[in-house]
């Protein structure tokens, strides 16, 4: 703990980022943020289930820790790097290695829409110092502002008025170093009006490395538009904290299939401010968490003008001694009349030791709004596994195929073909290396 | 193939088997009937191993193996089927990849060859044509959303496409209507094979109007209490339970239950 407190203090001083010197108004005001914010502790409501004092004392806050691969290294793993990406994707590929941009791995030519913050135009960069840390404007908590006050560079992608992007854009992060190290990702998307774009965001850890990853995803999703972001959290070794926000304006559409495998510690914050009407989100995800991991998702839907929709379903599984928590909660504010708003959360839990902390929220002012909201705990059913042993099929595999089932919801949604067979043969793979009780 | 010996059985504590005796042979066709609560479906969930059904005495072999010893799994890949009374629903797993595991699963105990995707396929194909189940029922979840009648010809689906050695049919004719127990019917008819034994429990004639069996055996409270031939169950359908034994209280004709 004091550990920490040090290098969090120090960094506001001496380690501040001289790159990029007009991103220096952004570092600011977060180091100014910072001075106030507390790291989180378990009296923080947000935070309760947590041990994260615990969780992140080996784990450096620190930035400057992250270091770029030389090219000998780089060429020494490239195989196995070829190997961890999704299969027959035709997307532009951007390849971050530590959260630093390595050009070798990507594809990307003749892409017209992302850009490097540290290559950003003049135009360019006004437009990110404009965005960056507005899409929630009056919260900011301390991770997000611990990036931010220490951002060197970001991706920002940025999709012209009425553009249809051709392919999706494949944004990998790669944990890899034998030192524990932190990197932090920033990204920026703003979908300019009527624009459509898919993305794909795939963290690994493809030689099971530790390290700790820092993400802050904005998404501006103007009037219309239409985004579909897929989030592969495949980094089982891989400590991760991400704040995610989006800002939806009139008539648009966010669909986010999220996918997680729990790590030592991995905490997602996802906030949706409706903010124009006839928006609509729809949020799926499933999260998977094993032998003594953890894994906290927090959501909260902003409903803040009527008529808009937000949907939102979770699976989660938990074996072994993992600890899971899902937190959503749907905000309607006085003006969202109209407004449709679900939640489902769905648990099964494999060991008597998982656990699983689950805890909708609804927050109504409106009194013309149509919400539900619902959560389960549940094992197993002996009923379906009686009935494929009674097949020939052994007690462990029928686990295996029943646990597939359970999140086979969410990731059937995985609407292309070549990220649901990758994320479908990665859990088959994950859970063939199980060992359950009465394996044989 | 079959022999139970004095057969004690246990469902929460309480005794619904007390000492049940049957040899089935190879190339057997074996009807139990017998009213509600005489132990039909325990006897078929005992010989499956379903967990809570306890067995506290007697014998099972089946094929000179103590099956009492084994898993349901491995009760299966000696060669039992149990066509379930209640099919369960299992949404998530289609039954194309259910059939594909199961098969596997057998063929590999049984050190037959595994099948090719497309011979695996081509089979699937063709036994659903045998039960009138659409091929579309493959990519389906298993048994989710199948109507009563589908549900029961998709395990007499599987049950041609496991081949097994004895199949135990569960109370299958209950709940379909003429077409559906002629496909039934027509199943375990294929089906039929000097080196292939069926116990077919069932409270109705019905069935039997299509599958001729070689026994017939009444179960009451927990005993076989009478074995003949065919023409059991035609007197069985004639005069009802409640002539075989005086303290059950059982309607005349049990189509009127």
């Amino acid at each position: 703990m004091n550990n920490l407190k040090l290098v969090t203090n120090d960094f506001s001083g001496a380690q501040r980022s001289q790159k990029n010197p007009w991103l220096q108004g952004i570092r600011d005001a977060a180091s100014e943020r910072l001075r106030v914010l507390q790291l989180p502790t378990r009296k923080t409501e947000d935070w309760k289930y947590l041990k994260l004092e615990k969780l992140l004392a080996n784990d450096q806050l620190d930035a400057q820790s992250m270091q770029e691969l030389d090219s000998k290294s780089l060429e020494d793993i490239d195989e196995l790097l070829e190997q961890s990406f999704i299969d027959g994707l035709d997307a532009y590929r951007l390849v971050f290695v530590n959260g630093v941009f390595v050009s070798q791995l990507s594809q990307h030519d003749s892409n017209p829409y992302s850009v490097l913050f540290s290559a950003a135009s003049k135009a360019q960069q006004q437009l990110i110092v404009d965005h960056l840390d507005t899409s929630h404007n009056y919260y900011h908590d301390y991770f997000s502002s611990l990036n931010s006050a220490q951002l060197e560079d970001g991706l920002l992608i940025n999709i012209p008025k009425d553009c249809v992007v051709d392919k999706p854009f494949y944004i990998v992060n790669l944990t890899i170093g034998e030192q524990p190290k932190t990197s932090m990702m920033r990204l920026l998307v703003i979908a300019e009006t009527g624009s459509t774009a898919t993305i794909i965001e795939h963290e690994d850890a493809p030689l099971k490395h530790t390290g700790m990853v820092n993400t802050v995803i904005e998404c501006f999703v103007n009037d219309h538009a239409y985004i579909t972001h897929s989030r592969l959290q495949l980094d089982e070794s891989v400590t991760s904290i991400c704040s995610h926000r989006v800002r939806q304006s009139a008539h648009s559409t966010y669909q986010q299939h999220q996918i997680s495998l729990a790590s030592k510690l991995k905490r997602n914050d996802l906030t949706v401010a409706l903010r124009g009407e006839y928006a609509s989100a729809d949020i799926r995800g499933s999260f998977y968490g094993r032998h003594q991991q953890s894994i906290d998702n927090h959501t909260c839907m902003e409903h803040i003008v009527p008529n808009c929709t937000s949907n939102e379903v979770f699976r989660g599984l938990v074996d072994n001694e993992a600890n899971a928590v899902f937190n959503g909660r749907i905000h309607i504010h006085p003006d969202a009349q109209k407004t449709l708003a679900e939640l489902s959360n769905k648990n099964l839990l494999l060991s008597d030791f998982a656990t699983i902390n689950t805890k909708p929220e609804l927050e109504i002012y409106a009194d013309d709004v149509r919400c539900s909201h619902g959560a389960t705990v549940g094992q197993i059913d002996n009923e379906a596994l009686f009935y494929l042993q009674s097949r020939g099929i052994p007690k462990a595999e029928a686990k295996r195929i029943l646990s597939l089932a359970f999140i086979a919801e969410i990731v059937n949604q995985l609407t292309d073909d070549n990220v649901r067979e990758f994320v479908s043969q990665r859990s088959s793979s994950l859970f063939t290396t199980l060992q359950p009780e009465g394996a044989k | 193939m079959l022999n139970i010996k004095n057969l004690k059985a246990n469902v929460d504590g309480k005794e619904i088997l007390k000492g049940l005796n049957i040899d089935v042979k190879p190339g057997e066709v074996h009807a139990i009937m017998g009213p509600n609560g005489s132990g039909k479906s325990t006897l078929s969930n005992v010989l499956a191993g379903r967990d809570k059904y306890e067995a506290t005495a007697g014998t099972i072999t089946f094929g000179g193996k103590d099956l009492l010893a084994l898993e349901p799994e491995d009760r299966a890949r000696e060669g039992i089927f149990l066509a379930f009374q209640y099919p369960v629903e299992i949404p998530g797993v289609s039954n194309l990849e259910f059939l594909k595991t199961s098969l596997e699963c057998l063929h590999a105990y049984q050190n037959k060859p595994l099948l090719s995707a497309v011979e695996f396929l081509k089979l699937a194909r063709e036994k659903c044509k045998l039960v009138d189940l659409h091929t579309d029922f493959l990519k389906r979840g298993v048994n989710e959303g199948f109507s009563g009648g589908e549900k029961k010809r998709n395990e007499i689906m599987q049950m041609l496409m496991l081949e097994p050695k004895l199949c135990l049919l569960d109370e299958t004719d209950s709940g379909l209507d003429i077409d559906a127990l002629k496909v039934v019917a027509d199943g375990i008819n294929t089906l039929r094979s000097p080196d292939r034994a069926f116990i077919l429990i069932t409270h109705y004639q019905r069935l039997l109007d299509y599958v001729q069996p070689d026994f017939v055996h009444v179960l009451s409270d927990g005993q076989i209490v009478k074995s003949g031939g065919s023409e059991l169950a035609l007197e069985l359908e004639d005069k009802g339970y409640s002539w075989l034994e005086s303290g059950t209280e059982q309607s005349a004709n049990p189509l009127k239950v």
